[in-house]
């Protein structure tokens, strides 16, 4: 991985967000840097590719990661609020320490993770596949769950508050 | 003198220069000069042809013969076939003859063929327009701008410089294909097409004529028909713009033939009142028209009315329910009343065709049509108006089927996807009460429509001995168009519900795409074939007076055999229905052991044919072909069997003598062995079952699949001992029963059996699997953010309906290039027939609705690749399919109300083989059979 520094962290979303607007066409993919305290908020990048990436003390708002790619990819000391993860790949990533609040993770496919001391509040989950998860010392408050499928988790020390709507 | 530009259509790109093949760049002058020239020369000639009282002789279309050095009129790279030949030349300047018959209005068309342009670095394949205009690494101009401007200059300038004289309006236009050449090759072609109107055209006057007339032009592709429609609609909107109301653009203009039943009804406008039926003050024509029929120029009487309803109230209830409204008005209806039909028909119900008539004072009749949004075929409907518009002049109205309720009638059979019924190609036919109920519309279009094809071909004189076409008289043409039919009635039979066939009886109708010569060739081309080295397979038994027959000889006898024995006295029509109901039987099931590749495009439809054609291959010794009642069958002992396909999957009968099923518990069973795994194979009753039966293998189709029925059933060839006749079973219980282990469908384990080589379409599905994945990881996620510009034209053609599918409602129908994908595999399964059309967006939890209210996901795994550096999570790609099979909440079926089971459509094109072999190894493994059946795979075709 290549540490990036906030700037050319930057460069690359405005890159990424213009390339959403059909704008031009840039080297703009995330996967495998390191990008630490930066904040990203207000921005389309809808299936950016983020994949084995870090993303540590990083403050995320209202940002629309619709069908992103964020396979091996781990979020450290993060907080995350007003997001679109809809349909996005959250297929074995790591949480750790971070906060989600207000987003929407429908239909994505949030599988074989890792999440410790996490906490996830009024988060959409309907429709999607959470399998697989290691969770510990996490809660989920307020979580619609509607038609989602939450099976075959490893949890320790997790609190559970959900609805279906 | 003032030139105003009226309409510039491009498709696709090109042109930074002017360049001839192989040759340095030209000066444009030259061009123009040409130009120049050989109007100029035209036009004169026209002139002496008029002094002299010759102007039928007159040409209006001028092609760009070229002097081999700028414009090259012949064929010279890349075996491009010309733009337009003599003929298509013909029917245009008779079409121009017709526009240019007063002295108002004058069009000009200058024709090319090709301009060279060559490249020095290749054009990606999936190149966008942006990304060539943008990039321009073959170029230092914007090649875009660039064609523009030259096709504009160009034609200003030979249309400026020629010598027009004789009309008040007069409108030039240049059109032309460009030939983009790298390293001598043809790349790509595009057509570009230029129109001007002289000064006596205000600025703006033409464009908004063109913006009205543009929906109703066919595609600037179809060259010839476009150089045709284009001048008249445009005339006829500078005509109707002149009118006090406030009338749209009516495109079809005619005249009602004298005696004909319009030329009298239009006679009753000046007698309000008179007719009846809405006329008089307190007649309302909203209040008569029973929905139907709107009278608002007043010239039908009650009974007229009354009969007009009923007749096309019963056409839309046996005719596949498309409601006919038709709208009269005239010159003398008011605005008011213009404004509630033009409300009325601006809104259609789903499947209304509606046609309106507006009235001149001097009985020019001016006609548009508007078609509900659940009307097929929209842009064929509207050719098959256009086509109908100069013998709608002659229509009746009493008991003639030549009238309103029977072109209406046409119409419906014509879109419908149904057989076509014999009143349409018997003109002796008569309806169950004996009385006659010919229908000739169908007909008349596709007279219109093309060239016959049977005079050209020695097939057709061979199928039709001469003593049999002479008896009663009937033209050869009338002959022809009965054995399509009857060649589309048993295409319909034998593959029903099969969307891509829907098509196949228009493009024969309107001869689109050349469809009439194609079938011809294709079927010359197999009939022909002699000696095809197969000689172990037999086509015989067709019937027992003839003698079995080695398909090694011609098949020509054999068609002209069952044709012979079809004919049974009847008239010429029937029997040509009759034979070409049989020989697209015969056809459709030897293609496959020719492989014909010819007659392809006819049988788009072989992908779903072959597993039933290609039971013939390799079973010669064990079935025979027979053709009872007009199906093709395989005699199975006293039995027939009977393959049938239906949405995409096989159905597998056994019939009696009769033609009855018959089930499976009336055959008797042998406990066999397949490659040392038991199988249960039922076999024909009567069978002698003693001695030592072997199963000897599966049959397959073309592709080397085994051919596996809708229940699972296989059919396999067996013998006893040493005997060299084999005959069929059928596995028992779907073959479960028989504890097959790796009893998959065809393409599941395709990497695993990478010996076999597909062959055809090699991506194409096959019961339901891919022949191989798609193995296009590079364009996974590389569909464009802000627009359909990269996604394959084929999904295009209806582009509103492809926005819809690719919209996500649960965020405000956001389009992303993920939901481009979901919608391009949606609908290639549907065009592939491997689900049933059409599909519709589903709600927020599912991605579609097939046409039976099944619910459906996709789901697309891609490989390691493109911008992924990273190797397919085989667990992720597993577990989602599981998830969404096993776990997820059913969904209500919105056309039974039911909850239904969800399904997935596994898009295999970003796949390399090995990870689908391994993604299927770990579904069979982790999925019952039942949950298996609800995957079907596809590649999207890029």
């Amino acid at each position: 991985m290549n540490s990036v520094t906030k700037e050319e962290l930057y460069t690359r979303i405005q890159n990424y967000h213009l390339y959403v607007l059909g704008e031009r066409e840039e080297d703009d993919d995330l996967n495998e840097l390191i990008a630490d305290e930066i904040e990203i908020a207000d921005i389309r990048l809808e299936e950016i590719y983020a994949a084995g990436s870090l993303f540590s003390n990083c403050k995320i708002s209202a940002v629309d990661f619709y069908g992103a790619h964020f396979h091996k990819t781990t979020f450290r000391n993060c907080v995350v609020v007003d997001s679109v993860f809809r349909k996005a790949d959250l297929g074995s990533t790591r949480f750790e320490n971070c906060r989600f609040d207000n987003c929407d993770l429908s239909r994505s496919e949030f599988m074989n993770a890792r999440i410790e001391r996490c906490t996830f509040e009024n988060c959409d989950f309907s429709g999607i596949i959470f399998t697989g998860n290691n969770i510990t010392d996490s809660t989920f408050k307020s979580i619609n769950v509607r038609d989602g499928v939450l099976k075959r988790n490893e949890e320790l020390r997790v609190e559970w508050q959900t609805y279906e709507s | 003198m003032r030139w105003y530009k009226l309409v510039l259509l491009t498709w696709i790109i090109a042109l930074p220069a002017i360049v001839k093949a192989g040759g340095g760049p030209i000066n444009n002058e030259e061009v123009i000069r040409e130009g120049v020239i050989a109007l100029n020369k035209m036009i004169h000639q026209n002139e002496y042809n008029n002094r002299h009282h010759q102007s039928w002789k007159n040409n209006y279309v001028l092609m760009l013969d070229g002097n081999g050095k700028f414009i090259e009129q012949r064929d010279v790279v890349g075996n491009t076939a010309l733009l337009l030949s003599d003929d298509d030349v013909k029917s245009i300047n008779d079409a121009l003859v017709k526009v240019n018959d007063k002295k108002t209005f004058g069009v000009y068309e200058i024709v090319y063929n090709n301009w060279y342009i060559d490249l020095s670095e290749r054009i990606p394949e999936n190149a966008t327009i942006k990304y060539i205009t943008d990039y321009q690494k073959w170029s230092k101009d914007n090649i875009r701008n660039t064609i523009v401007s030259e096709m504009k200059s160009i034609n200003a300038e030979i249309f400026e410089k020629s010598e027009l004289n004789g009309y008040e309006k007069k409108v030039g236009i240049v059109c032309g294909r460009v030939v983009v050449l790298l390293n001598g090759m043809k790349q790509h072609a595009s057509v570009v097409f230029d129109a001007h109107g002289d000064e006596s055209w205000t600025n703006g006057e033409l464009r908004d004529l063109n913006a009205k007339i543009d929906p109703y032009l066919p595609k600037l592709s179809d060259v010839k028909n476009f150089l045709i429609e284009y001048p008249n609609a445009l005339k006829v909107a500078f005509n109707t713009k002149g009118s006090k109301l406030d009338l749209p653009v009516m495109p079809y203009e005619y005249k009602p033939a004298k005696g004909s039943f319009f030329d009298a009804a239009w006679e009753r406008i000046g007698e309000l009142g008179t007719a009846g039926g809405t006329g008089g003050e307190n007649k309302d024509p909203i209040a008569e028209s029973g929905s139907v029929v709107y009278d608002y120029a007043h010239v039908l009487t009650a009974d007229e009315i009354r009969n007009l309803i009923s007749g096309l109230v019963e056409i839309s209830n046996r005719q596949g329910g498309f409601s006919a409204r038709v709208f009269i008005s005239s010159y003398k209806t008011s605005n008011e009343d213009i404004t509630k039909i033009r409300e009325i028909v601006n809104n259609p119900g789903p499947m209304d065709v509606i046609l309106w008539f507006h009235v001149d004072l001097d009985k020019t009749t001016h006609s548009a049509l508007y078609l509900g949004k659940s009307v097929p075929q929209a842009r064929e409907v509207s050719v098959f108006i256009r086509m109908a518009a100069e013998f709608i002049e002659s229509l009746g109205l009493a008991a003639s089927n030549f009238t309103l309720t029977g072109l209406f009638d046409g119409l419906s059979a014509f879109i419908n996807k149904a057989q076509v019924p014999e009143r349409f190609y018997n003109p002796e036919s008569v309806d169950k009460d004996g009385n006659p109920d010919y229908n000739p519309i169908l007909y008349q279009i596709f007279l219109k429509s093309g060239q016959l094809q049977s005079d050209r071909f020695g097939l057709m004189a061979d199928m039709f001995p001469q003593e049999h076409m002479q008896a009663g008289g009937f033209a050869m043409s009338q002959i022809e168009f009965a054995f399509y039919c009857g060649a589309y009635n048993g295409l319909v039979e034998m593959v029903a519900s099969m969307p891509k066939l829907a098509g196949w009886l228009i493009k024969i109708i309107l001869n689109e795409d050349n469809a009439r010569e194609e079938l011809w060739e294709g079927m010359k081309a197999f009939a022909n074939k002699c000696n095809l080295g197969k000689t172990d397979y037999m086509l015989g038994a067709i019937s027992p007076a003839y003698p079995m027959m080695k398909i090694g000889e011609c098949i020509t006898p054999i068609i002209v055999d069952k044709v012979k024995e079809a004919y049974t006295g009847k008239n010429p029509c029937v029997y040509a229905a009759t034979t070409g109901k049989v020989v697209f039987n015969i056809v459709m099931l030897i293609i496959p052991l020719t492989r014909a590749g010819d007659i392809a495009k006819i049988a788009d439809v072989l992908s779903y044919i072959d597993p039933i054609a290609l039971l013939l291959r390799g079973m010669g010794l064990g079935a025979r072909l027979v053709f009872i009642g007009g199906k093709a069958l395989y005699s199975w002992g006293k039995f027939y069997l009977q393959l049938m396909i239906q949405d995409g999957k096989i159905i597998l009968q056994v019939l009696d003598d009769a033609l009855r099923t018959i089930g499976r518990d009336q055959m008797p069973m042998l406990e066999l062995a397949m490659a040392g795994t038991p199988i249960r194979v039922r076999v024909p009753p009567g069978t002698d079952l003693s001695g030592e039966w072997r199963a000897i293998r599966y049959m397959q189709d073309a592709n080397g699949q085994n051919i596996i029925s809708r229940e699972g059933e296989r059919l396999v060839e067996m013998s006893r001992g040493t005997d060299r006749e084999s005959i069929l079973g059928i596995t028992d219980d779907a073959g479960k029963a028989d504890g097959v282990a790796d009893d998959v469908k065809p393409g599941e384990g395709v990497a695993d059996d990478a010996a076999t080589p597909a062959t055809g379409d090699d991506f194409a599905t096959v019961n339901g699997r891919v022949k191989k994945p798609g193995d296009r990881t590079d364009l996974y996620g590389s569909f464009n953010k802000a627009d359909n510009s990269n996604i394959p034209k084929r999904y295009l053609a209806d582009e509103s309906r492809f926005n819809k599918l690719a919209e996500d409602p649960a965020q405000g129908g956001k389009i992303t290039p993920k939901t481009r994908q979901e919608a391009m595999a949606g609908l290639e399964a549907e065009m592939q027939g491997v689900i049933k059309g059409e599909i519709k967006r589903g709600p927020a939890d599912i991605e579609f609705f097939d046409g039976n209210g099944t619910p459906w996901d996709v789901k697309g795994p891609r490989s390691k690749g493109g911008r992924m550096n990273a190797d397919m999570d085989q667990d992720q790609a597993f577990e989602s399919i599981r998830a969404e099979l096993q776990d997820k909440h059913d969904i209500m079926n919105p056309i039974t109300n039911q909850l239904n089971k969800r399904h997935v459509i596994l898009d295999c094109s970003y796949m390399h083989a090995a990870d689908h072999a391994e993604l299927w190894r770990r579904l069979k493994a982790g999925l019952s059979q039942s949950e298996i059946d609800r995957i079907v795979e596809v590649n999207v075709k890029f």
